[in-house]
């Protein structure tokens, strides 16, 4: 599933940033927040799950990851009105007069913030 | 106790870094870089056969292959000619840019003219990752059905280029080609859609003067 190895790259991308500010190993991951765009290409509650299965067996099996839905904003300048998200959200042409829409927003796949906990060792499960 | 660090970092930065300096590297040398993609068996290996072989002697050409397992698609593009390097993924669904810099290095080759990045067969993953090349092309094979670039809108957007594969069956097939493209201009209005057939060769040097035009335009831009 592609969440799965999103779900990969966030847990070792936030270990990464943690490790870099921890003052001594074995530091347990508590939350991860992330950003996912209505045009990422990623489903969140898919995300979530993939998420758990990934941190499962790790020393990290109970740390949360939060999802910020980013949507997008189409807007028709010929119409002058914005367009309806959705299933047509990846649309580039406007439904009702077919000019080019304007298009913001949406791509986001960041990670916002990582919390970590160094008073406990990791251990696995 | 526990510590928060407020990040604000795309998660694919690693990623974007790595291309960048392979795009860096590909314009200093004038290499036209294509990323193809496609769902399994829509025909990416065939067309890179036979366009390696139309290039001999007019232009050097390369192809990183990515699969998940096997090296038989290097083998075939080997055997029509041209110089391919296997890049085995081992479970990863998508080429990223790590992966073409390792292949590159593990490779041997010098730039040629134009490089091809024939990526796992795939048409989710592959969009969301910046491999430095030109342009993103997708293939879409008549078998598939028309309707296919609504069901996967992201790499259909994102990709320069559609090519309609599998053009000979579309006599026994309800795909209509003028939906197809209608359904993918909806995505990206900008895209460029061209028919073919690699068994009967409709179409098929469209893409490759498409190939030559992008080549001299990046010559010529090259600093």
């Amino acid at each position: 599933m592609h969440e799965t190895g999103i779900a990969v790259e966030i847990l070792h991308t936030a270990i990464g940033i943690a490790e870099g500010k921890a003052s001594e190993p074995n530091l347990k991951l508590v939350k991860v927040s992330v950003a996912v765009g209505e045009l990422s290409a990623v489903d969140p509650e898919l995300l979530k799950h993939a998420w758990h299965a990934v941190v499962g067996d790790s020393p990290h099996f109970d740390a949360i990851l939060e999802v910020r839905w980013c949507p997008v904003f189409r807007h028709c300048p010929s119409c002058n009105e914005a367009k309806q998200s959705g299933d047509g959200s990846w649309l580039q042409i406007c439904p009702d007069c077919s000019g080019p829409l304007a298009v913001e927003g949406g791509r986001e796949l960041d990670i916002e913030s990582v919390e970590f906990d160094q008073t406990r060792k990791a251990q696995l499960q | 106790m526990s510590e928060i660090i407020e990040v604000r970092r795309r998660l694919h930065e690693e990623n974007d870094r790595c291309a960048a300096l392979l795009r860096e590297r590909f314009n200093a040398a004038g290499t036209l870089v294509v990323d193809l993609v496609s769902s399994p068996g829509s025909g990416k290996t065939t067309l890179l056969e036979m366009t390696v072989d139309y290039f001999a002697g007019i232009l050097t050409t390369a192809v990183l292959v990515g699969d998940v397992a096997t090296e038989r698609d290097a083998e075939r593009i080997r055997e029509a000619g041209g110089p391919a390097h296997q890049i085995i993924t081992g479970g990863a669904c998508h080429l990223d840019a790590h992966l073409v810099a390792d292949g590159l290095e593990a490779s041997g080759f010098e730039l040629p003219d134009i490089l091809f990045l024939e990526n796992v067969g795939n048409l989710v993953c592959p969009a969301s990752y910046d491999l430095g090349e030109d342009f993103k092309t997708v293939l879409l094979s008549v078998p598939e059905g028309d309707d296919k670039p609504l069901k996967y809108p992201a790499i259909f957007s994102r990709s320069a280029v559609c090519l309609i594969t599998k053009s000979d069956l579309l006599p026994h097939l309800p795909f209509s080609p003028e939906d197809a493209m209608r359904h993918v201009n909806l995505l990206n209005p900008d895209a460029l859609i061209l028919q073919m057939s690699a068994m009967n060769g409709d179409g098929f040097e469209d893409w490759c003067h498409l190939l030559e035009r992008e080549h001299q335009a990046k010559r010529a831009a090259r600093v």
